[in-house]
């Protein structure tokens, strides 16, 4: 699968594109020029009716050049979806159409200081009388540009998932992260003391086994996608390195221990690729494996991105180890790719206990 | 399958219930208390309710009383099997 190729155009304007504050609103506006946002939602809401393996793809294309555009494509491909299996013919109408068109950027608002693998720690709440929000999410992707942002709540006798608008009643609170560091990170602190506009997504109460999986599922797969384009572009870094750096009259390409580098970075290149194409494709079948095969490929793709970043990173010295470097931005975000929707000891849990469950 | 056979059905969902979670539980039991259905493997019940007697379960299905027992899943499972061969929508 050559992601590269079908989406050179696309990876080519994020190429260019300087890094700045206004970045994720400029990534927004680019991709919306597209059928980019939610390519496998149906026509019918505005989506390009592909197959998962076609969101793999590009996923993989745009977390090759920037981070940012792959995050933007994972949140409203993942909110699309669980609005779409979980959400009322009126939600599926109201809400999946702006987000394939870019009019409502949105975020996804699980994780909170004290619950972050496991969610069934939230503690924010709503009080339905009054129609307010308590509580802070934290780490929030796009939470600084967002319109919308789908917010994971305890209820009573369980968690609740809410379509909550952006505005008045939500403070966002910037923060900074050297990984992911243009994808408008924030925390977001709902105020008890004025009204949200908020509606439920999905079956009251059953949130954490509905909306949340869905949603996670979707964006741990494009995640995994992204990681492998992570690996693409070190494994092109690397190359260009090796040939372009000498010493003396040898080139780097010229030691075996250089060629041996390039080749691992090869080969977890392939294997990445193999595994995300092999849960896209077990996504796009309804195969009941698929969220197992999704964790394996996630957990396997950002620790080929986090080792290849490192190793060509220090093909580059100390040239390697500034803010101004690409490959430093690589190194960070895939670094927090290992982390996100599952560090690599939870990682190992989950795939154990699927595994143990499934060969029972 | 074809047409829906509620005995085959019933057997099938307890194997499944069983192989997953190595808990036996009653037809009566009730799932939601046990912790079952808020927990990974909701998902994979859905799917499988779903794939055998060929419905699609929406919230409005999961939030009812629907999916508390293994009695009420069956008993829901039969109920929209039998309003039509399709593939038919809750709340349609």
């Amino acid at each position: 699968m050559q992601a590269t190729d079908k989406y050179s155009a696309l990876q080519a304007r994020f190429a260019t594109s300087t890094l700045d504050n206004n970045h994720p609103r400029k990534a927004l506006a680019i991709l919306a020029e597209g059928p980019y946002l939610t390519p496998a939602a149906p026509r019918q809401f505005g989506g390009a009716g592909e197959s998962y393996l076609e969101l793999a793809s590009l996923c993989e294309a745009l977390g090759a050049v920037d981070t940012a555009a792959r995050t933007i494509v994972t949140i409203q491909s993942a909110i699309a979806a669980a609005i779409l299996r979980w959400g009322t013919d009126e939600q599926k109408r109201r809400y999946v159409p702006p987000l394939a068109r870019g009019d409502l950027l949105g975020a996804i608002a699980f994780s909170e200081e004290g619950a972050g693998s496991d969610l069934s720690l939230v503690s924010s709440a709503l009080n339905v009388e009054r129609s307010t929000l308590s509580g802070q999410k934290t780490w929030v992707s796009m939470g600084v540009d967002a319109d919308l942002a789908l917010v994971l709540t305890r209820v009573e006798g369980g968690f609740s998932c809410w379509l909550v608008r952006l505005g008045p009643g939500v403070e966002r609170i910037a923060k900074y992260s050297d990984g992911m560091s243009h994808c408008g990170l924030a925390d977001l602190r709902f105020d008890p003391s004025v009204p949200t506009r908020h509606e439920l997504l999905g079956p009251h109460g059953l949130a954490l086994a509905t909306v949340v999986q869905t949603t996670l599922d979707v964006g741990r797969l494009c995640i995994a996608a992204g990681s492998a384009g992570i690996v693409r572009t070190t494994l092109e870094l690397g190359v260009e390195r090796a040939n372009d750096r000498a010493q003396g009259s040898s080139f780097l390409a010229d030691h075996q221990i250089t060629r041996q580098r390039i080749a691992t970075i090869a080969v977890a290149l392939e294997t990445s690729e193999a595994l995300v194409y092999r849960a896209a494709a077990a996504f796009a079948q309804a195969d009941s494996d698929h969220r197992r095969l999704t964790w394996i490929a996630k957990y396997a793709a950002a620790a080929a991105a986090d080792k290849s970043a490192r190793d060509v990173a220090d093909m580059f010295g100390a040239s390697g180890i500034s803010s101004e470097s690409k490959i430093t931005a690589l190194r960070h975000d895939a670094w927090l790719m290992t982390l996100i929707e599952g560090a690599p000891s939870l990682s190992e849990d989950v795939i154990g206990q699927m595994t143990l469950g499934k060969m029972k | 399958m074809t047409q829906f056979e509620e005995g085959r059905f019933r057997q099938g969902l307890i194997q499944f219930i069983f192989d997953r979670t190595k808990e036996s539980f009653s037809e009566s039991d009730d799932l939601f208390a046990s912790g079952l259905i808020n927990s990974l493997f909701a998902l994979d019940l859905i799917a499988y309710v779903e794939d055998q007697a060929d419905i699609e379960v929406t919230s409005e299905l999961l939030s009812s009383q629907n999916f508390r027992t293994i009695d009420s899943i069956v008993q829901m499972a039969s109920l929209m099997a039998r309003h039509g061969g399709e593939r038919v929508r809750a709340g349609d």
